[in-house]
């Protein structure tokens, strides 16, 4: 009598589990395709731009220097692990752009002699648009710890006061506006 | 007996729980993901945020065109943008850098990073110019534009998945900065946005005692320049970014009648602090011409100089090039 009893409550849960499993599984795709064929035209639909969107994706990825999306770095700890990036544009003697100083319209040219300057177009493409590698690549160490002394370039109020009572500017400050959007 | 009951409860428990309600929790949930979405795109960044993403996408702007660390020249452009800063924007502290390109730009980025480059510098004329230029970029990070902009972008998975209050970093940083470089050198920022930003920096520049019309004037030169072919690696980046620079001017031009014409244009200190020499620049249009004046015998001109990081900065004036000169030291 006992081994029945346990028997039949098995049986029970055994069905109740095979019951609630293929539920569970519905829990995310909540209605079966055949209830409703416009459902599954637009499900079929959503899914091959996903596909596309993946293809992209793994195509960009690989791409991609490493490095980038690897889930492994702080700007900082990329410096000197040989990662593959786009290499700045070296100077070259004769291949300045000649137009910039010829013409009445033409732009003023800021080269000079300082080391610390590179004499031309960093990063850019002759149409003036950002090369695309430099787009994908990471910030090395070297970059993160420039914009850290970006960061810490400030002016103490000293500084600025005697600053805009040379220029006769307006020494009055306004209060911080308090964000209101 | 009360086995099979039992039996029968779980059973008709288990449909009733199976079906019905497991797929009213997922319409729940799916709603429960898209207003979580909606909320983070709308919810700005909190002040911890932005400033790790800002210095993330610092690095990377750096990255892209290096840092020209001329430090009298930094500091001056510094000081110009805080003296413009605190004519009341939200508490953001500002930093302002030079990036070591020929291209004529100026770019913001969250976290109050604001640049510019060399070429922009080289064509300025005087510290009403910086000023207009860098308050338009301080008006853009006041207003979040480039924010809003990047928090809208359904890639981000920063703005889909993550808490409002968390602060990213490792390699959801370094995405979320791509995302912001991208958007900032080869996007435009709305028509809307813009026009907001000109019209904010024009009124933060003023009110800090410059001349209304510092950016317009800047922009002026850039129209004339950008009709020349010639430019077009050095305005490409400011093309792609900007709406079209006439309708700006004329925005801007109609815009300085509400205010005062005796704004400050300071364009002796400009030529000082962005060293006319290096910076290839002409006579200050203040100082007055040198007066010619006989030199003991050779016929020749005098004219005034300052040693300025080991090179003779003449002022008031420029020699053509190749033009013998004596140097005499005057204490």
């Amino acid at each position: 009598m006992i081994r029945r009893r346990r028997w039949v409550l098995a049986a029970a849960f055994w069905a109740a589990a095979g019951l609630t499993l293929p539920a569970s599984a519905s829990f995310q795709q909540p209605q079966t395709p055949q209830n409703d064929p416009a459902q599954t035209q637009e499900q079929t639909d959503k899914d091959k731009k996903d596909k596309k969107k993946d293809t992209k994706d793994s195509k960009k990825t690989q791409g991609q220097p490493q490095g980038q999306g690897q889930g492994q770095g702080q700007p900082q700890q990329n410096q000197g692990q040989g990662q593959a990036q786009p290499s700045k544009p070296a100077t070259q003697p004769g291949s300045k752009p000649a137009p910039l100083f010829g013409g009445s319209l033409n732009l003023k040219s800021s080269r000079q002699s300082k080391d610390v300057a590179t004499l031309g177009f960093n990063g850019l493409d002759p149409n003036g648009q950002v090369q695309k590698g430099f787009l994908t690549a990471a910030a090395t160490g070297a970059d993160t710890a420039r914009a850290q002394q970006v960061t810490r370039t400030t002016v103490n109020q000293e500084e600025l006061t005697a600053f805009l009572q040379e220029g006769s500017l307006n020494p009055q400050a306004a209060a911080a506006r308090a964000e209101g959007r | 007996m009360r086995t099979k009951l039992i039996a029968v409860t779980v059973l008709l428990a288990s449909l009733l729980f199976s079906l019905p309600a497991a797929a009213q929790l997922g319409d729940i949930i799916k709603k429960a993901q898209k207003v979580k979405k909606a909320v983070d795109i709308y919810t700005p960044w909190t002040p911890e945020q932005e400033t790790a993403i800002g210095e993330a996408s610092a690095a990377k702007m750096i990255n892209i065109f290096g840092l020209y660390e001329d430090p009298q020249m930094v500091k001056y452009v510094n000081l110009v943008g805080n003296a413009v800063a605190r004519q009341g924007v939200r508490g953001v502290q500002f930093h302002f850098g030079i990036l070591d390109t020929e291209a004529v730009t100026a770019v913001s980025l969250p976290g109050g990073y604001v640049f510019l480059t060399r070429g922009a510098l080289a064509n300025m004329k005087n510290e009403a110019e910086l000023a207009g230029t860098l308050a338009h970029e301080i008006a853009h990070v006041d207003r979040r534009h480039l924010e809003k902009q990047v928090r809208t972008q359904k890639t981000i998975n920063f703005a889909k998945e993550e808490a409002a209050s968390r602060v990213p970093a490792g390699a959801q940083l370094i995405a979320i900065a791509g995302e912001v470089i991208k958007n900032a050198l080869t996007m435009q920022v709305s028509r809307d946005g813009e026009n907001e930003a000109d019209k904010v920096g024009m009124d933060l520049a003023a009110r800090a005692g410059y001349n209304a019309g510092g950016l317009r004037d800047f922009l002026q030169v850039l129209a004339a320049a950008s009709a020349n072919e010639a430019n077009r690696r050095q305005l490409g980046l400011w093309g792609s970014t900007h709406p079209p620079l006439a309708d700006r001017v004329a925005a801007l031009t109609s815009q300085m009648a509400n205010y005062p014409t005796e704004g400050q244009s300071l364009t002796e200190r400009f030529n000082w602090y962005v060293n006319p020499l290096t910076f290839n620049r002409g006579p200050a249009p203040a100082a007055a011409a040198a007066p010619a004046a006989p030199s003991g015998g050779g016929g020749g001109i005098e004219v005034d100089g300052v040693v300025r990081n080991g090179a003779i900065v003449l002022q008031g004036v420029k020699l053509p090039d190749g033009t013998k000169v004596k140097v005499r030291i005057v204490q």
